[in-house]
């Protein structure tokens, strides 16, 4: 079983695309600067060219040592990983050290049958993940049939005992609601900044001619149109990454699929799941749709991501959906609501924002328009929040449901629930009233929930409930 | 508001007020830096002097016999066999509850004026927050510690 394995050579092509990726704006720009005719001269074409050259030589040379002195080896007790070309590195993870092993597969690996095998152990963030690309899926799936905790292999265990994959229709409309174009809409004004400094100047003054010679009208529809391409950007995205989502079910974990182009394979383990969010977006809340995501202890998800176990779910089934497949995390019937007299607080700190911007009208008194428009957001988002804030506690675990964009409801089970706390500022205390918040477990980092302005007889409660229970777990 | 009948140690505030010495005696240098200086510049003016004297004993005022006291008042602890309950802050005020079986290490830490008062800042960390509290003895610190130990073997599933 001690045979040396090697990743597919391609890795070395992967490493020097990428390398070259970073280099792939500069050139872009650069490009668009010669055709301008501005700066033009072969001089310093060639230096560029012999530059790029030069980092192509040097990658492709270091990937090749790179993949050549990495090596691993695999029993039933330990992965074993060498490498390092000047400074050799020996790892060695053992079996009950891994917490989980996630397989992911790009375009071009999908069509060589490779995959990259993520190892996620507990540990300091840079350390905790260890990932070997480019292998033969078949290898993969040996490496973690042979690794796997119970020692029973993923193909011969019984079937998945519930499946559940997501159809296209419902794949676009979840990408259409959900909620990213903000992000993107962001990164393109980013991208057009960044842009800005290249631009030269003649350019530039036919952009500040065209801006102050047409309409506001036109500007507004340039507006719509940025919004509506950045909205067709995010649901291609969203599409691209859930697509062929699908769940199984299996005794001790859940096993997630999905992706394009990027294909990733996440299997979690139920012991290690610390709490479940159900999201209702803004905008899939009138559709009455939910996305259900999943705070996991040590690995599972992506990068900085939380695993999301179900993309777009329709509210009236969240609760069978969450009863066959975790059943101890039932959405509470019932939740303690907000006081009244904690709506005037919600609408101040919703209205924080446009009060500060107010400012803005002894700039130029049509500016006050901006604040007014937001107003018209945030004061109903203020009345939502209040609307929406509440807990629940049953005998085993308790629920906190929030809004800051999206309504949040989290479940926590009692044995999950790392510390909790009251926090009061004066105000509340005039009023009676108490934040409640509780710490939970999630990767890569902890996770903090609260709820504000819970009656003070109510937070109160909760906390002797958790105080009382605490006992009777052990 | 109610309080948790742990305080901290009487020697707490002692150190804290020391801590206020130190703060203050480190701001008072810059003013007499300046008051210095001028002795050999001629043009430099005399408000930086006063201002910063004014700035170093309200500080002064406020972390030797101001806060010390405050925070004797407000802070508050309870360790059980079940948990660490702790509570603190004068304007917003926090109570925390910790399980003890969601420890996962306890550590204690001391400067060198604490270590003199026999006192240590003890740090306790669950998966998922940190908490301190700034004061406790020794002894009690070394207590807790047991507990954590002989708690923590009891349950490993969770986490």
């Amino acid at each position: 079983m001690s045979k040396l394995y090697r990743q597919h050579p391609i890795t070395i092509i992967t490493g020097v695309f990428k390398e070259l990726k970073s280099y792939l704006i500069p050139l872009f720009i650069f490009l668009v600067l010669r055709s301008l005719g501005e700066e033009s001269g072969t001089f310093f074409d060639r230096w560029f060219l012999i530059f790029i050259l030069v980092t192509v030589g040097f990658s492709l040379i270091s990937g090749f040592f790179k993949w050549l002195f990495f090596r691993f080896k695999y029993s039933p007790n330990a992965i074993e990983i060498f490498s390092g070309v000047l400074i050799k590195k020996h790892r060695n993870i053992k079996r009950d050290r891994i917490h989980t092993m996630d397989l992911e597969a790009n375009v071009v690996w999908q069509l060589l049958d490779l995959v990259s095998l993520n190892i996620e152990t507990p540990g300091n963030l840079d350390e905790a993940e260890v990932k070997i690309s480019a292998i033969p899926q078949g290898l993969a799936n040996h490496i973690r049939e042979t690794l796997n905790e119970n020692g029973a292999t993923v193909e011969n265990q019984a079937a998945a005992s519930k499946t559940i994959a997501l159809d296209a229709i419902t794949l676009l409309k979840a990408g259409a609601t959900s909620g990213s174009v903000g992000v993107v809409f962001a990164v393109v004004f980013a991208l057009i900044g960044q842009l800005l400094v290249f631009i030269p100047e003649r350019i530039f003054q036919l952009i500040a001619q065209f801006f102050t010679q047409t309409d506001v009208v036109v500007i507004v529809i340039l507006f719509i149109v940025g919004l509506v391409i950045s909205w067709i950007i995010s649901v291609v995205r969203y599409v691209l990454r859930f697509a062929y989502f699908t769940l199984r079910e299996y005794d001790d974990y859940l096993e997630i699929k999905r992706g394009l182009f990027v294909k990733k394979q996440l299997a979690i383990k139920l012991s290690r799941i610390q709490a479940v969010t159900i999201i209702e977006g803004l905008i899939r809340q009138p559709f009455g749709y939910a996305t259900i995501e999943l705070q996991v202890a040590g690995g599972g998800g992506d990068k900085g991501e939380s695993v999301v176990i179900h993309p777009m779910i329709k509210r009236s089934q969240i609760e069978s959906f969450l009863d066959t497949l975790l059943p101890e995390y039932a959405v509470p019937k019932h939740f303690h609501a907000v006081p009244k007299r904690a709506l005037r607080r919600y609408l101040f700190r919703a209205s924080i924002p446009v009060i500060m911007l107010l400012g803005l009208g002894f700039i130029d008194t049509r500016l006050i328009a901006v604040p007014l428009v937001l107003g018209l957001f945030f004061i109903p988002l203020g009345y939502l929040r209040y609307h929406d804030a509440g807990y629940a506690n049953q005998h085993d675990g308790m629920a906190l449901r929030f809004r800051r964009v999206a309504k949040t409801t989290v479940m926590v089970q009692r044995k999950h629930l790392q510390s909790y706390q009251m926090i009061t500022n004066p105000f509340q205390r005039l009023k009676g009233l108490k934040t409640l918040g509780i710490w939970v477990m999630a990767s890569p980092t902890p996770v903090y929930f609260n709820v504000k302005d819970l009656q003070d007889s109510d937070a109160k409660n909760v906390y002797d409930w958790l105080k009382q229970t605490t006992i009777k777990t052990s | 508001m109610e309080k948790l009948e742990q305080r901290l140690p009487k020697e707490a505030k002692t150190v804290w007020m020391i801590s206020g010495v130190i703060t203050m005696a480190i701001l008072l240098l810059f003013p007499l830096g300046f008051f210095i200086a001028r002795f050999f510049v001629d043009a430099l003016p005399l408000w930086p002097v006063l201002s910063g004297l004014a700035f170093a004993i309200i500080i002064g005022i406020l972390t030797i016999f101001i806060t010390p006291n405050l925070k004797m008042i407000y802070w508050g602890y309870a360790i059980s066999e079940e948990e660490v309950d702790i509570q603190y802050g004068i304007i917003i005020v926090k109570r925390t509850l910790i399980p003890m079986k969601r420890i996962q290490h306890v550590d204690t830490e001391h400067g060198p004026i604490q270590r003199k008062f026999k006192l240590a800042t003890l740090s306790i960390t669950t998966a998922g927050s940190n908490h301190k509290i700034p004061a406790l003895n020794e002894g009690i610190a070394q207590t807790l510690r047991n507990d954590i130990v002989r708690l923590t073997n009891l349950s490993e599933d969770d986490v």
